[in-house]
């Protein structure tokens, strides 16, 4: 272990600059946050409106999914959902991480793929110099029940978060989980781990039946 | 709406308290955000963003113990935080690799060998890995850090561990040659 202890010691003496950049680079930086924070709050009315807005529009909408951790259910799983995780509803939880964008229709509507599957197999997802998918993620392979966009085969391997990425506290997803699945995807190019990736986020779901009806009117319209 | 857009720019001694801790912790900062992320532009970004929020609680955080500590804390997580937005979206990971790549710190061989053996593990497990190896960070102090059950990160450097040990054999190898 002390080999170890040693290499990376060297490795960390290797990558500590000789000088620090000057302060006035901080305080250049929190000037430039404090403007954007003000445009950003200068939006607020016009945002308020467009929430109201978004609010009406859900109420009178049919079972609009939203953004919500997930949840166990205290019965039994409803018809049709699969073992593994199949009593959970809501989005996939997404560790510590946030997001660049923020999960709604509006947003659904513009990912490259989206199907409701079952997880079938997972594979570790190895980096090599033409990969750029780092580990920590997995190969998944689902079978699908339904196409919304951007495939229509039986089965299909996107690459995933692994779980334990993902929560640490528990499982959140295996073989027999079933997902409605959706992400981005290198456009044009077959669909498969090296091109499609899942988005977490609120963007994956575990199967329910309003979501993804929700998710089948939205890649219609 | 007015009283919610003041806000409050850092008093002439507080810059100074700040200014003071910065020279203190911000080179080996950067090293250390270096050596995880893998990219020295990215550890400065970080770095920077976090003494932004030391200057902006510095009321607060100059109450703490260890303030050292909690930029250090904060910076990590800032940075395991900014990993995992980036590798959400497979075009978003694509330019922070290509960007990783051109702003890698110049580096002996050896250490060559271990950037490229710590590259394989995912940055939260990096993390660990320097936090305790190299700081000595006890395993609670790196589960604080990493937002984490001290199991799991028991669990992960011992992952980590595994995954480095050809990395060794290698370094032992060119020894014997």
């Amino acid at each position: 272990m002390s080999d170890l202890k040693a290499l990376l010691n060297r490795y960390v003496h290797d990558s500590t600059p000789d000088a620090a950049p000057p302060f006035s680079a901080v305080s250049v930086r929190l000037q430039r946050r404090t403007r954007r924070r003000r445009a950003l709050l200068s939006a607020v009315p016009l945002l308020l409106v467009a929430a109201a807005a978004a609010a009406v529009i859900s109420a009178r909408g049919p079972s609009t999914p939203t953004a919500q951790a997930p949840t166990v259910s205290a019965g039994t799983a409803p018809a049709g959902q699969s073992a593994g995780a199949g009593s959970r509803r809501g989005p996939l939880p997404d560790g510590q991480g946030s997001c660049i964008e923020s999960y709604n229709l509006a947003t659904l509507k513009q990912r490259a793929f989206a199907f409701d599957g079952t997880v079938t197999a997972t594979a570790d997802q190895k980096p090599s110099d033409s990969d750029d998918t780092p580990s920590g993620f997995l190969a998944v392979t689902f079978t699908v029940n339904e196409w919304f966009r951007g495939g229509d085969q039986n089965t299909v391997t996107i690459t995933m978060m692994e779980p334990a990425l993902l929560s640490a506290q528990e499982m959140s997803y295996r073989v027999g989980t079933r997902l409605l699945v959706t992400g981005e995807a290198d456009r044009g190019r077959p669909l498969q781990a090296s091109t499609a990736t899942a988005w977490v986020c609120g963007f994956t779901h575990y199967y329910d039946q309003p979501t993804a009806n929700a998710w089948r009117q939205t890649f219609k319209g | 709406l007015q009283r919610v857009t003041h806000v409050r720019t850092p008093s002439a001694s507080t810059g100074d308290e700040v200014a003071a801790l910065y020279a203190r912790t911000c080179r080996p900062l950067i090293g250390l955000l270096t050596s995880i992320g893998g990219s020295r532009s990215e550890a400065e970004e970080i770095a920077q963003d976090a003494y932004v929020k030391v200057l902006q609680q510095w009321p607060t955080i100059r109450s703490y113990d260890d303030p050292d500590a909690w930029v250090r804390t904060v910076a990590v997580r800032l940075l395991i935080s900014r990993h995992r937005r980036a590798t959400v979206a497979t075009l978003g990971l694509r330019r922070l690799a290509a960007q990783a790549r051109q702003d890698e710190p110049e580096l002996t061989a050896d250490s060559v060998a271990t950037a490229t053996a710590l590259r394989r593990l995912p940055v939260p497990q990096r993390a660990a890995v320097i936090l305790h190896y190299v700081l000595d960070l006890p395993l609670h102090d790196v589960a604080e850090h990493l937002q984490l059950p001290v199991g799991t990160v028991k669990s992960r450097l011992s992952r980590a561990r595994a995954a480095l040990a050809p990395l060794l054999r290698e370094t032992e190898e060119t020894k014997n040659v």
